[in-house]
């Protein structure tokens, strides 16, 4: 007898239906599975066997085939272990066909027959709702993160036996009740690292505020215990808060990388892989085509600390995904696409000792060392990175008192009115903030009035500024001027703008 | 420019590889005349203490010397002979001159009487850099030009600061002009080609040898007044500059350190021996009454200052801070001091330095 069971797969971060069809019939017992399974898959036979029996449900002894449809796709993981059972309880007449028609499963068995969670079911049940699918059986562990989809029924059992009560007619499950975006958002918690507790660092601070208002990658440069990789985790804090398809988008990769504790993610993600990490690990890729930290940071923060530490070819693979907003991972058969769409946060020390431009003038390296160690970072990578700051070691010392530091909610009140004008501004162009601006948009956006493109060009001169940076200053100054609410970019907004390029000289050139 | 028979005969000398000043004038007082050097090298009967591989270019060299000098213009090289009219007048007057100079770039420099050297420490520090570039800056505004050694550390910043303060710079090399060294100085090679002159007393791919730099020291302090030393250690090379400037008759300029300060032992102790101890460039100008004419006397007449300004002035007055010392001292919000910054550094009333800190340049 012949039985199909629904199942999704995933294609990068979007899911497509597979059927799970079972023939049983003569021959010697045995049991195979077909359809470009991969090592998980096959052992899946093992585990459908134990469970079936282990929940006192017949297995029958007899020639079993499950095919997975299509044939031509590569099936990964062990999420079809519930599908090929429900598919052989089906065709040994245990459950009624039509009782399971239209429904979507999907988990793994324990040899116990619990059903436990498995990776990537968020994005598999958003393309099931969008498929018009109605109904979908997952695992009770993946159920908070799918609850909040809908247009789809969801029932999140625990154990194989509930679900085969439920489709006998026996035992019927109540669906999981549907969670709504807007009741998490308002139950967000302070931020762990709020800008309140930095002291001092105002510079940076200011420059982090334009960073964040207008999506502009940021580099720190100083001395060790300045205050860079604070600074880097009290960025999100200041980020205006995702929007549910920001979230859904950033639950799927996540859940799919299988790094999702809980539900759906709510905070921005802040990723900070250490300078070891491979090429691969970044960007995604490998036997499973897995999405890499780049993508994993998607509407997020991506922190690389210690700059020139990481690995000369795993800091070029960013470039083109900085420009795209995306990676595209190839495999054996196919290539995926992830997005990775985040703000690169760098940090790095001015020279190898980490004290050159210290106060006390500590640092005994040559330039000779200094420059080979700036040279690490190659051009094309500094050439994405819009903001680039000093942030010294400061004694706060004569400050006590004077001190009274912004909380990240008072700033990212003005980082999402910046941003909402840069939306408004972009509306229908694709573009949503300034650090996305090509060279004829800037053109258009960021036209200077006579006065000031002379002024530009005399600083340029005399601040021997190099020119490949003069489209980033344009970019960070149409982000002031939104901070600002103005229309046009102004002389001020071009002055300050000055002040985020002037590492460019001192280092690099 | 005018080459005598005898001037090419020297130049072909000179342009043997790995050239040493005794050896030409040896050469050329064995054989005054190009012909006899040529039959005795034909026959061996020459007695030059010369490697094999030097005799034989020797003599190709000679015998095409009228070549050799077409060859160089096609590099844009011009050699000055001590017999020339283009030789500095200055190098003439110091014991042992070269008797050939390789020269790249604007020859008017050989014998611009406002010279002055300036050199330093291979691996400075940052107070070093700083320093130097400041004084050589104010001094390149000044019109003098900037004599060194386009070395590692001091003499490449110096250099660098008379370029972009749009003054003019002599390089003296220790190797050929095809050669340059130390390479990560190319850039400069070139620039100083454009706005400046590449001097040296090697042929054109003769390799820097550790032998010919304090050679070459002694052509860095004979073409200028003065040498001004900005860091030294205590066996610094810069010191063996000051030896030859001692002996030409030149003066000797120093900039203080810090007695804890390793790099400052050399010029404090040419202080002690009674250098001029020298905190800018104004310390040097006043010293040559034509030069001290130049002294510039807007920086003295105090620009004008807005409100914000004015605090940002008197925030400073105690010396360099950084921006967010600045910030706590005027009150003034980071956003909007970035911007009163920027404009008191285009107008020279600040400046910036590593640290993202800021000095007043007024007083
Ligand atoms: N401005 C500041 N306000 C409060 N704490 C600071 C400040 N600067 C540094 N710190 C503290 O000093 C330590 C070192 O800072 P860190 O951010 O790790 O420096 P870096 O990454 O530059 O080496 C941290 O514990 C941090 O909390
Ligand atoms: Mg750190
Ligand atoms: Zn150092």
């Amino acid at each position: 007898m012949i039985a199909k069971i629904l199942s999704f797969a995933l294609d990068g971060i979007d899911g497509y239906p597979v059927t799970v069809e079972t023939d049983i019939g003569g021959g010697l017992p045995a049991f195979d599975t077909v359809g470009l399974p991969d090592a998980a898959v096959k052992e899946s036979r093992d585990r459908v066997k134990s469970a079936i029996k282990n929940s006192t449900l017949n297995f029958p002894q007899m020639k079993i085939v499950a095919n997975l449809a299509p044939a031509d796709t590569r099936k990964e993981g062990s999420l079809y272990d519930l599908p090929i059972a429900m598919a052989i309880l089906t065709a040994t007449g245990q459950v009624d066909a039509h009782a399971t028609e239209g429904c979507v499963f999907i988990g793994e068995l324990s040899l116990k027959g619990e059903i436990r969670r498995v990776n990537g079911v968020l994005p598999m049940v958003i393309a099931a709702a969008s498929q018009g699918y109605k109904r979908i059986v997952l695992p009770a562990e993946n159920a908070e993160e799918a609850s909040y989809v809908e247009g789809i029924e969801i029932f999140a059992p625990a154990t194989l036996i509930e679900v085969f009560r439920h489709f006998a007619g026996l035992a019927p499950m109540s669906p999981v009740p549907a969670r709504r975006w807007s009741d998490v958002a308002a139950a967000r918690e302070n931020p762990a690292h709020d800008f309140a507790d930095i002291r001092g660092q105002y510079a940076a601070k200011r420059a982090m505020e334009i960073a964040a208002a207008g999506g502009h990658n940021i580099l720190m440069v100083g001395p060790p215990g300045s205050g860079k990789t604070m600074l880097a985790r009290a960025l999100p804090s200041i980020l205006p808060d995702m929007t549910f398809a920001e979230a859904l988008e950033v639950t799927k990769i996540h859940s799919i990388a299988g790094v999702l504790s809980g539900g759906i993610v709510t905070e921005r993600p802040f990723r900070s892989p250490h300078h070891t990490a491979s090429t691969v690990s970044l960007t995604g890729g490998g036997r499973r085509a897995e999405p890499g930290e780049i993508s994993l940071a998607n509407h997020g923060v991506l922190f690389l600390d210690e700059l020139p530490e990481y690995q000369h070819s795993a800091l070029e693979a960013l470039r083109q995904p900085l420009e795209d907003g995306f990676i595209t991972v190839t495999r054996v058969q196919n290539t995926v696409r992830y997005p990775a769409r985040f703000m690169l946060v760098a940090s790095m020390n001015p020279c190898p000792c980490g004290h050159y431009g210290d106060k006390n003038g500590q640092c005994r390296c040559t330039l000779q060392q200094i420059q080979r160690y700036l040279k690490k970072i190659s051009g094309p990578l500094l050439d994405r990175i819009d903001i680039q700051i000093e942030v010294p070691a400061v004694e706060y010392g004569e400050m006590v008192g004077k001190d009274k530091s912004e909380s990240s909610a008072v700033i990212r009140e003005r980082v999402c009115r910046a941003r909402e004008r840069q939306l408004e501004r972009y509306r229908g162009t694709g573009l949503y903030n300034n650090a996305q601006m090509d060279s004829t948009q800037i053109r258009r956006w960021c036209a200077l009035c006579p006065g000031d493109e002379k002024m530009m060009e005399q600083i340029f001169r005399r601040m021997n500024l190099s020119a490949r940076g003069y489209t980033r200053l344009l970019k960070v100054a149409r982000t002031i001027a939104d901070l600002a609410g103005e229309e046009n970019i102004g002389t001020e907004h071009l002055l300050e703008a000055v002040q985020y390029r002037s590492v460019d000289k001192k280092y690099w050139s | 420019m005018k080459y005598s028979e005898h001037d090419l005969y020297l130049i072909a000398v000179a342009s043997v590889y790995d050239m040493q000043l005794h050896t030409i004038r040896a050469v050329v007082r064995a054989f005054p005349e190009p012909e006899r050097l040529i039959e005795a090298l034909g026959d061996g009967s020459d007695d030059l203490n010369l490697a094999g591989e030097q005799k034989k270019q020797l003599l190709s060299l000679v015998r095409r010397r009228r070549e050799v000098l077409e060859r160089l213009a096609g590099y844009r090289v011009f050699p000055v002979t001590m017999g020339m009219n283009e030789y500095p007048r200055a190098l003439a007057e110091i014991p042992d001159p070269p008797e050939v100079l390789f020269c790249k770039g604007d020859l008017s420099l050989l014998n611009s009487p406002d010279c002055l050297s300036v050199i330093g420490s291979r691996s400075c520090t940052r107070a070093g850099e700083t320093i130097a570039t400041r004084i050589a800056g104010e001094l390149a505004q000044a019109e003098i030009t900037i004599v060194s050694g386009m070395a590692r550390g001091i003499d490449g910043i110096a250099q660098r600061a008379a370029l972009e303060a749009g003054g003019k710079t002599i390089a003296v090399l220790g190797s050929g002009l095809n050669k340059i060294y130390p390479p990560e100085n190319a850039d400069l090679f070139e620039r100083v080609a454009e706005n400046g002159l590449l001097v040296t007393e090697y042929g054109m791919n003769t390799e820097a040898m550790p032998y010919h730099f304090p050679q070459r020291n002694r052509i860095i302090s004979g073409l200028a007044r003065g040498v001004l030393v900005v860091e030294a250690g205590e066996k610094s090379g810069a010191l063996i500059t000051v030896r030859c400037a001692l002996e030409q008759g030149r003066d000797v300029f120093a900039v203080p350190g810090s007695v804890l300060n390793a790099n400052a032992e050399g010029t404090n102790a040419l202080i002690k021996d009674g250098a001029v101890l020298v905190r800018n460039a104004e310390d040097i100008l006043r010293e040559y009454a034509d030069w001290a004419e130049r002294i510039r006397s807007e920086k003295t007449a105090a620009p004008e200052l807005d409100e914000e300004e004015a605090r940002v002035a008197e925030a400073l007055k105690k010396g360099e801070a950084e921006f967010d010392v600045i910030v706590a001292r005027t009150g003034i919000d980071a956003g909007h001091l970035g911007v009163v910054l920027t404009k008191m550094n285009l107008r020279g009333i600040v400046m910036q330095s590593a640290g993202n800190r800021y000095e007043l340049c007024i007083r």
